[in-house]
């Protein structure tokens, strides 16, 4: 990307126009990206990399751009690249638009095409908060890039899921989990003695704690967010999915097994392409099972959302851009063996209660779907460590034990990606440890 | 009935509703006074919870079943008070078989059926000092809710809209647990919960709120206090709210725009000259608890201390739900999900219908209200 600035007034230089007229067809040419000549973009590419020895082309170019005239640098083109940039790591400063002006030849100094200030970037601040200007995209005009085209699909279509478990050394469990864009991490740890102030609380209460930390990365949407949660809301929307994970993941998890204790999950949302809250609720409960947590079941959770409009349909595992697009959205946890549901979390203008009632069924059986990816995703892993301990007898027991397992769960996966409705039920494969 | 919103209260033959609504858009704040409803001392009326100490001999303690699962492993653990922050009650095993079965039979501790509210108090125009404001006790339950209306920039997503900011504070009367930085996490909570309840364009006409597009809108401040917590924040907290929004009215402005364009904002020099708020389609929090095989509405501290996990409704006076979730430790039986959201529905209708009533009458009492404020 910084190439593209500075490529192409370097690259003007070499072709060798003199030095005046080269400011409008260079633009000009920089505008339209025209192809190269094989050795003037050789020659070019070397004075880049000059000038990254000194370790400045971000700066310079971003300056370039900022003043917006491709006269600085063009101006300096009477001296030879390779005069110049000696200079830059030389002195070791950032070449500023004055220090140009002051390595600018007399010569070129007899009919400047373009006025000779330099723009004053010190003084014209830009505004306090910016905005790509994609956000301003009138709705239908964006390229839907994402997953194809949102005007037509399958109301129960499941986005293709990635899961693997057991992939962090350090956290006793892991998770990561793709669907679609959206990519989640998942850790737990302990459980260690509870903490803090409701220690006490903690112990008076049969079991332990169940400790929730979801984050969105500061990249993950396309808008940057302020990590701590700063930005407007932020911090209160990670608390809020905190405790809906929590309070989903609770009914799980036996956690009168674990007194005095807390356990920790922490989810962390890398790129939000939808459906943050449910998949990042299925990692987690991956991440449990990873680390050996004694659990009743997973948890699988799916998201929905619906249009707005009367006759609008519910949308199971929307897109980002069907989240946006949304007025009502709802996510479901299921517990998938005991068939009860776990987590609940919805609202938005979606009429009567009737249709929620929908919206709950069809979520629930895209949780059903989603079950075997997530079983043969824990057989995996728990092979994987079976691999790594090395022959013994304990390795040697799963072993035997799983493959028949591990070819039920695929078959059943398979017939999930088949689209079959129907799944095979098999045993629960949460607590494999 | 499945609930009573009672009006004991004696209106004063006085003060006819004449002078309040004389013209039109007039009655402004101080103009208008309200009747209260006094909770009476009938029998039934206030939760007698002591009663729970009672177990009635002949009933074989069994299992609670269905009302989910986890939680310490079914139906044992003391008081296992789903957040470690709420308010909760310590309860023996038998109080808890006592309020189960009761349930079990539509009858409950305090002598109400399973889909009865508790009495509630609503009172408006409570403090001086706000737009809005409304007091509401349940049970033993008080919340107390201020609007304030202030000017600002709207969104940069809805440049044509106003909007509405909440904010709970626990306050460490309502329960010493609260002290500090204790009620942190249940105010977030309760405020979150009010941000999704809110978040559609039917609650409450926003754009109404808008003085100049891109430039100045009103912003609501809905601040809730808890004063003391018997059980069922939620609910009467949305009451509160809904109660608070009705009493609200915000000063008329008028944007002038002078030939440079440059705009100036008037204010309107009658103090009675306000807007108010449409309040038919806010919604009201229906929270039903699980307990055994049956839900119930307004559970008391003792008998959420015997549910393990409940679902949250928002129900509009037309029946519409626009909020749902799901709290506590345990998980719930779809079947019984979409029970409950019925209830909720059957349960939200009647609850609004008495309340838009009662909140109609304590405005038409005009200005000679007998106001209690909190002494009483």
């Amino acid at each position: 990307m910084v190439t593209g600035f500075w490529l192409q007034p370097f690259r003007g230089h070499c072709e060798g126009p003199p030095p005046d007229r080269r400011a409008h067809g260079l633009t000009a040419a920089a505008l339209r990206g025209a192809p190269t000549p094989a050795g003037a973009s050789r020659h070019s590419r070397g004075s880049v990399h000059a000038l990254g020895g000194a370790g400045r082309v971000p700066s310079a170019g971003r300056m370039r751009a900022r003043v917006g005239r491709s006269s600085p640098p063009r101006a300096a083109g009477g001296s030879s690249a390779e005069q110049r940039s000696p200079t830059f790591g030389g002195n070791g400063e950032a070449p500023t638009p004055e220090a140009e002006l002051r390595n600018r030849p007399a010569a070129s100094g007899a009919a400047p095409a373009v006025p000779t200030m330099p723009g004053d970037h010190r003084r014209i601040r830009g505004p306090e908060e910016s905005q790509p200007p994609s956000l301003y995209a009138l709705p239908g005009q964006e390229d839907d890039d994402d997953e194809g085209a949102a005007g037509a699909r399958d109301p129960a279509r499941l986005r293709p899921v990635y899961a693997r478990a057991g992939l962090l050394s350090q956290a006793k469990g892991s998770a990561y989990l793709e669907a679609g864009r959206t990519k989640v991490l998942c850790a737990v740890s302990g459980p260690r003695p509870a903490e803090g102030e409701r220690a006490g609380a903690a112990a008076a209460g049969a079991g332990g704690r169940l400790v929730c930390d979801f984050r969105r990365a500061p990249f993950s949407g396309p808008r940057r967010r302020r990590p701590g949660g700063a930005g407007a809301g932020g911090g209160t929307e990670e608390r809020e999915l905190a405790l809906a994970m929590q309070e989903a993941l609770e009914p799980a998890v036996r956690l009168g097994r674990y007194p005095r204790a807390q356990l920790e999950v922490s989810a962390l949302l890398l790129e939000d392409g939808g459906s943050a809250l449910a998949a990042a609720l299925t990692a987690a409960s991956l991440a449990l099972a990873d680390a050996g947590v004694e659990m009743y079941d997973v948890v699988v959770g799916c998201a929905l959302s619906r249009g707005a409009g009367p006759d609008a349909a519910w949308l199971l595992d929307p897109t980002r851009r069907e989240e946006e697009r949304a007025a009502a959205g709802i996510t479901v946890a299921l517990l998938p063996v005991l068939n009860q549901v776990a987590g609940l979390l919805g609202s938005g203008e979606a009429g009567e209660a009737e249709s929620w009632a929908a919206a709950v069924r069809l979520g629930l059986e895209g949780c059903q779907r989603l079950y075997p990816v997530l079983q043969q995703c824990l057989l995996r892993a728990a092979r994987r460590r079976g691999e790594a301990a090395g022959p013994g007898p304990t390795p040697a027991a799963a072993a035997a034990r799983t493959p028949s397992e591990a070819d039920a769960a695929a078959a059943a996966a398979a017939a999930a990606a088949a689209g079959a409705d129907a799944v095979a039920r098999d045993p629960p494969e949460d607590s494999e440890a | 009935m499945s609930h009573r919103l009672r009006d004991l209260g004696t209106p004063n033959p006085r003060s006819s509703p004449s002078g309040s609504q004389a013209g039109g858009g007039g009655g402004g704040r101080s103009g208008r006074r309200s009747l209260m409803t006094r909770r009476g001392a009938a029998p039934g009326g206030p939760a007698r919870t002591d009663d729970a100490t009672v177990v009635r001999g002949a009933r074989r303690p069994e299992r609670r079943r269905g009302g989910g699962f986890g939680g310490g492993g079914g139906g044992g653990g003391p008081s296992a008070a789903g957040r470690g922050v709420m308010a909760s009650v310590a309860l023996s095993e038998a109080e808890k078989v006592y309020i189960v079965h009761g349930v079990q039979e539509d009858l409950r501790v305090d002598g109400r059926g399973c889909e009865d509210y508790r009495c509630a108090e609503v009172e408006t125009d409570v403090v001086s000092n706000t737009s809005g404001s409304a007091r509401v006790k349940l049970g033993h339950t008080d919340i107390l809710v201020g609007v304030k209306a202030e000017m600002g920039t709207p969104k940069l997503e809805r440049p044509d809209e106003g909007y509405l900011e909440f904010f709970v504070d626990c306050s460490a009367n309502a329960t010493p647990e609260f002290e500090g930085r204790g009620g942190d996490d249940l105010g977030t909570e309760i405020a979150n919960t009010l941000y999704r309840i809110f978040n559609n364009k039917g609650s409450i006409d926003l754009t109404s709120l808008c003085i100049s597009p891109r430039e100045h809108c009103w912003i609501l401040y809905v601040d809730v206090l808890l004063l003391e917590c018997g059980g069922n924040l939620f609910d009467a907290i949305s009451i509160a709210v809904k109660a608070a929004l009705f009493n609200t009215s915000i000063p008329k402005v008028r944007v002038l725009e002078d030939e440079e364009g440059s705009k100036d904002i008037e204010l309107s020099d009658d103090p009675y000259d306000c807007i108010r708020l449409n309040v038919e389609n806010v919604p009201c929090i229906i929270t039903l608890s699980k307990i055994g095989y049956r839900h119930v509405v307004d559970a008391t501290l003792q008998e959420e201390a015997c549910s393990l996990a409940s679902l949250l409704v928002s129900v509009t006076s037309k029946g519409v739900l626009t909020c749902m979730r799901k709290v506590g430790k345990g998980s719930l039986d779809p079947e019984s999900i979409f029970e409950m959201m019925e209830t909720g529905k059957r349960v939200g209708k009647v609850l609004h219908a008495s309340l838009q009533t009662i909140l109609q009458k304590e405005e038409n009492l005009g200005p000679k209200r007998p106001k209690v404020g909190f002494l009483g």
